[in-house]
């Protein structure tokens, strides 16, 4: 009995895959006339078969649902409100700002009668990056979670701009009229330039590094002579330590990020942890500090989302991440 | 029941829990993918569209008011679709035919969705190795000979393979058949997205 219904199920699979001989078919018209439950099994195998869909894996839904969480965490990243730029402005401080992610605030600082002392405020929120252009047609590519300032209309003796974060420079010549970048602990003099300055408040160091012309680095507050720094070189200052240290690096590690992509050489967990928390407006947390020791060669990239830099983690290592809202646990 | 556990799992959206939005997506994505390729004929857009429809669920979920989650999610699916075909200007003929019996043709629709969803669900239920050898056969279309050569093995072992699953495929979609016995003797219109089930 057994044993019938299972050459039965083979008939019927062979029938519907169409590798049925004539005479099979004559034994399964004539088992299909036998009795209406017979007729039935046949007509529901028959129906299941038609209406196959293409086939949607398992593995696939779940790597949508990721990436759908991925854009949902970069939706809720982008600011509220954008802040539309008054005509008169153009006018008065004849800048021109472009954002290419979205997210830039305007801040006037103080009151209107005084032009000096208007300041103009650019922010790439967390999670963005962006970029301005100053009127004298200085490029600048703000990294994620940075703020400038400066005087939109750049009169005075120098172009002056304070950063808070990191930016990519690329500084049009004005030999009259030098461009100085202040930090909170530092100060970089340029002329015409393209360099990378890392500035975060809260982080020990201040990064520059220098691929195109020439730039002065200068404590803030100190009188020593600045120290120049010639193309391909880095200059980082330890602020706990009061060191600085002067080398040449591969300048393409430290800028890649302007095109979106971040590219790590032997880097530590804490620096790729500290550059995704920026990147994705994530906080992580490390549950096992063994996982400190290890180091990194690798990219991310801007358009990819948090969970495929996390799954290129766990693909290297044997670490395992969770995720809850904008939180993440590595271990 | 299922409307119950439905309108549960929205108030559990609307506080924030993902646990429930994740709930929701593995109980509905892939059967709004079926049901926006009876649209729109083009699966990887049908799922960039579904996609939408939910990261907007969550983003605007504070904002809804929505009576049944299904109901809300078919519609949003369902206008997205109709949305794409108008920019690809090809919709002229499925249109006109919707402008007169929109309710049967979405709930038609709906229907043959939730049809190829249990399906492509018990597929993925299958062995692995019966499920390959089931796809192989089913949607690339080879012969057994074909397989069995491809896979390294004998023509009786596909035949076999291929058998058991039409039977595991068979019994596990045989409580839905009796459903959709039910749906049928019972009178079609009903409030369009709700279903007896």
């Amino acid at each position: 009995m057994e044993n019938e219904i299972n050459d039965i199920e083979l008939l019927i699979a062979k029938f519907l895959s169409r590798e049925v001989t004539p005479a099979e078919t004559d034994k399964l018209t004539h088992w299909i006339g036998e009795s209406p439950r017979n007729k039935q099994i046949f007509e529901e195998s028959k129906r299941i078969w038609d209406k196959s869909p293409a086939y949607f894996a398992a593995s696939e839904i779940i790597s949508d649902r990721e990436k759908i969480k991925g854009q949902i965490i970069q939706h809720i990243s982008k600011p509220l409100k954008t802040f539309s730029l008054p005509s008169w402005l153009f006018r008065v401080a004849a800048i021109l700002a472009l954002p290419v992610m979205l997210g830039i605030g305007w801040y006037l600082g103080s009151s209107r009668t005084s032009i000096e002392t208007q300041l103009c405020e650019v922010t790439a929120p967390k999670g963005q990056i962006s970029k301005c252009v100053l009127a004298d047609g200085t490029q600048i590519w703000l990294n994620a979670g940075t703020t400038i300032k400066y005087d939109p209309t750049l009169n005075g003796n120098i172009r002056e701009v304070q950063l808070d974060g990191e930016a990519y420079f690329k500084v049009s010549k004005i030999k009259y009229k030098p461009f100085v970048v202040t930090t909170e602990h530092a100060q970089i003099r340029v002329l015409g330039t393209v360099f990378n300055l890392k500035a975060y408040s809260g982080e020990n160091k201040v990064e520059t590094t220098l691929e195109e012309g020439s730039v002065e680095f200068s404590l803030n507050g100190s009188a020593t002579k600045p120290v120049e720094l010639k193309p391909g070189e880095q200059l980082v200052y330890n602020i706990s330590e009061k060191r600085i240290t002067l080398g040449k690096v591969d300048t393409y590690l430290h800028t890649a990020w302007k095109d979106g992509k971040y590219v790590f050489k032997d880097a530590d967990l804490q620096t790729i942890i500290r550059e995704l928390e920026r990147l994705y407006d994530v906080r992580i947390h490390l549950e096992n500090d063994s996982l400190l020791h290890l180091r990194f060669r690798g990219m991310f990239e801007y358009e990819q989302n948090i969970f495929s830099a996390l799954e290129a983690l766990e693909q290297t290592t044997n670490m395992k991440y969770r995720m809850n809202g904008r939180d993440i646990w590595l271990k | 029941m299922a409307q119950e556990k439905d309108s549960i799992l929205y108030e559990e959206i609307k506080k924030g829990n993902e646990a429930a939005f994740n709930k929701a997506f593995n109980l509905y994505y892939s059967r709004l993918c079926f049901f926006a390729d009876k649209i729109l004929c083009d699966f990887d857009l049908s799922r960039s569209i579904v996609q939408q429809v939910f990261v907007d669920l969550w983003i605007k979920r504070d904002k809804l008011l929505v009576s049944s989650l299904q109901s809300y999610l078919y519609h949003s699916v369902h206008n997205a679709a109709l949305d794409v075909l108008k920019h690809k200007k090809v919709e002229a003929r499925y249109l006109s035919s919707l402008d007169k019996s929109e309710p049967e043709e979405m709930t038609d629709l709906m229907e043959e969705a939730e049809l190829a969803d249990r399906i492509n669900r018990a597929i993925q239920n299958l062995p692995e190795k019966c499920r390959e050898i089931f796809l192989l056969c089913r949607f690339e279309e080879l012969k057994y000979s074909e397989i069995a050569t491809r896979l390294n093995i004998s023509v009786k072992t596909v035949e076999m393979q291929i058998g058991i699953a039409m039977k595991k495929l068979r019994k596990e979609l045989s409580d839905y058949q009796m459903v959709q016995l039910l749906t049928f003797i019972s009178p079609k219109k009903l409030q369009l997205p709700y279903r007896v089930l």
